[in-house]
């Protein structure tokens, strides 16, 4: 009688501890925009804006930086998948060591920034506008 | 359906005739007394457990009847749930009690009617299914039908007690003027159950049940222009903006399981039970290939201990604490390929705490006449919260019950029951914390409404007359009842509700 007792209690909290949920709670994280140049050449310092709009929620993350290379660190962003928008002006030292300056845009309808681990690469080739 | 409904109540009164021949009128008063007594409301939670449902009564009862309800506000206090409606209702219920080991139980209804003024709320099972819905601005009165069938069997095996026990609910709510929302819900629950007998002064009782449950949720809108976008709710207002609009076509898919472990006394001696379920629903896209856009968890653990007294005076004291938490999850769906889209990440978004906490007492005396006395007093709290963008709505409340019930035979031929009923729910805090700014001006108006209505005092007062006319000697019964019911906000709005019923005590 006894061991029937406590198959009864094991088989419940077996059942109670499978069916428990947990919450979800890793909300944010973090990645990187790559651009790249649709031309040869080296990024000697880029002034970007950069515009994510989260698909599932539609709540605009906008900010602004300067930078010596072609990587904006995205930092602390809701996971999920997102459109990007990079406007700004960069400059370029071609083969021959010329500087010049451009205006310049990039853009994607889709980018995943879901892994939780901060590891969201994102590679966006730009658009020299002028 | 109709048809097998009739046959279903037939058969429960069919049945009834081979177990329950040579009732007397002092046998029709005890079944009476024993079924609805105020006094054995400590353990009808305990009679979930198809085990000790079989030992719950000593005599047979089985009854026919139609009740009409009527429910009227002007103002809903809830948005969701409408002003209130006109149901007709046509059902048979039975407990029999085959032998001193057996008993066999069951019930099957069809329900009928309107609900009123129904906003923001274009599924079925609100209740149930909420915050995860779809919801619109337009709204309306909808249509309602629902067919139940419940049958459950309990015996003695040596010193165990088994019982096991069956409940199907089908049920539609639907609207016939844009926008044009249906809901099927189809909800199978079966509960399996043992008791034990531990010496001679308690008995324990272990049980499980399992619930399967699934809505088809679709709105159209048949009109060429003026049609509105259907939202995806998420919690307080907040909407899954990349499937709002025209995703009319839902599934909700889900269940889950309870179980429940109870201590019984055979006469005085404690009362305690405990009781912890966990119930999900998917909410599937069925335009998307399937996507799940959100699943809800309802997780519940209560609690219930006291004492009770039977003898001359009977008493019984107990108290009650109740923990919910309601968790949504929102599955992130990535870029869609051929209308595809993978889910990419998921995330709990939105979350409810709820706690109710109560103290409860009976008092009563059963015989020829009987009377009971009830009061309860406790307090409930909820917090609900959205992750991001930053929403929470917190409210507490203290509330109060008082009820008298009286069951008298005032002659041979009659049985009458009386019960008044008095409550209280005072709001003690209410917090409502929005990004106005951010969020259209009807969700802003939704929220504010309801809350303004939770945050609110409310009494309550309601009163039940039942009368039965016992047929000469025979088993034979005709009852009627009427009850009316008035619950006052204040917000100076108030909700009258008048149920009448009439059938046949076999």
């Amino acid at each position: 009688m006894k061991t029937v007792y406590y198959m009864i209690m094991m088989c419940v909290v077996a059942l109670v501890a499978s069916g428990c949920h947990s919450d979800l709670e890793d909300y944010t994280t973090g990645g990187e925009i790559v651009l790249t140049l649709p031309q040869e050449g080296t990024i000697e310092t880029l002034q970007y804006s950069v515009m994510m709009v989260n698909l599932n929620s539609r709540n605009v993350t906008t900010f602004s930086d300067i930078t010596a290379s072609g990587h904006i660190i995205v930092d602390n962003i809701m996971r999920g998948a997102y459109s990007v928008s990079v406007e700004g002006i960069v400059r370029i030292k071609d083969a021959t060591s010329q500087l010049s300056t451009h205006q310049f845009r990039a853009q994607s309808d889709y980018v995943s920034m879901a892994a939780t681990d901060g590891g969201n690469t994102v590679t966006l080739e730009m658009i020299l506008i002028d | 359906m109709k048809k097998q409904l009739l046959v279903a109540m037939m058969l429960v009164t069919a049945v009834h005739g081979f177990a329950g021949a040579g009732d007397s009128i002092a046998a029709s008063h005890a079944a009476i007394v024993e079924h609805y007594s105020m006094s054995n409301e400590h353990a009808r939670l305990m009679w979930n457990n198809p085990a000790l449902m079989a030992t719950a009564h000593h005599n047979s009862l089985t009854q026919m009847g139609v009740t009409i309800s009527w429910v009227h506000q002007d103002e809903p206090f809830v948005m969701q749930h409408g002003t209130g409606h006109v149901l007709a209702e046509i059902g048979a219920q039975s407990y029999l009690r085959l032998n001193n080991r057996a008993a066999v139980w069951g019930r099957a209804s069809y329900l009928t009617g309107k609900n009123r003024g129904i906003k923001w709320n274009s599924v079925a099972d609100y209740d149930l299914l909420e915050p995860d819905m779809l919801a619109d601005t337009v709204g309306g009165d909808t249509s309602r039908e629902r067919y139940t069938f419940e049958g459950g069997y309990g015996t003695r095996l040596g010193h165990w007690q088994v019982g096991g026990e069956m409940l199907f609910r089908a049920e539609q709510e639907y609207r016939k003027q844009d926008p044009r929302m249906r809901g099927i819900v189809t909800d199978l629950t079966l509960r399996a159950g043992v008791a034990r007998h531990l010496g001679s002064r308690y008995t324990v009782g272990l049980s499980m049940q399992g619930n399967i449950y699934r809505q088809t949720c679709d709105v159209d809108f048949y009109k060429p222009l003026g049609s509105v976008p259907e939202y995806q709710m998420m919690g307080l207002g907040e909407i899954y903006i990349r499937f709002s609009g025209d995703i009319n076509d839902l599934i909700f898919k889900g269940g889950g399981i309870k179980l429940q472990a109870d201590l019984l006394p055979a006469g005085s001696g404690l009362i305690a039970n405990v009781w912890v379920s966990q119930h999900s629903y998917e909410r599937v896209a069925r335009l998307l290939n399937s996507l799940p856009l959100t699943t809800l968890y309802n997780k519940e653990l209560a609690m219930r201990a006291g004492w009770r007294h039977v003898g001359e005076m009977n008493f019984a004291v107990w108290s009650d604490v109740k923990y919910n938490r309601r968790t949504s999850d929102q599955h992130l769906a990535g870029t869609s390929s051929s209308q595809i889209y993978p889910v990419i990440a998921s995330m709990t978004m939105y979350k409810n705490n709820i706690t109710t906490a109560s103290l409860n007492a009976i008092v009563g005396r059963e015989g020829t006449t009987t009377w009971n006395v009830k009061a309860s007093a406790g307090y409930s709290g909820s917090r609900q919260r959205f992750v991001n963008p930053r929403r929470s709505m917190k409210l507490d409340y203290a509330f109060g019950q008082v009820a008298a019930q009286l069951i008298a035979t005032p002659s041979r031929s009659w049985t009458l029951m009386g019960e008044i009923d008095g409550a209280y729910y005072g709001c003690t805090r209410g917090n409502l914390v929005i990004p106005v700014v951010d969020i259209d001006a009807h969700f802003v108006d939704m929220l504010t409404h309801n809350f303004n209505f939770l945050n609110a005092n409310y009494t309550s007062a309601g009163a039940r007359f039942r009368a039965y006319y016992h047929f000469g000697r025979s088993r034979y019964s005709a009852y009627a009842q009427a009850a009316y019911g008035i619950t006052s906000c204040s917000r100076n709005e108030q909700r009258h509700s008048i149920i009448i019923s009439l059938g046949i005590k076999i």
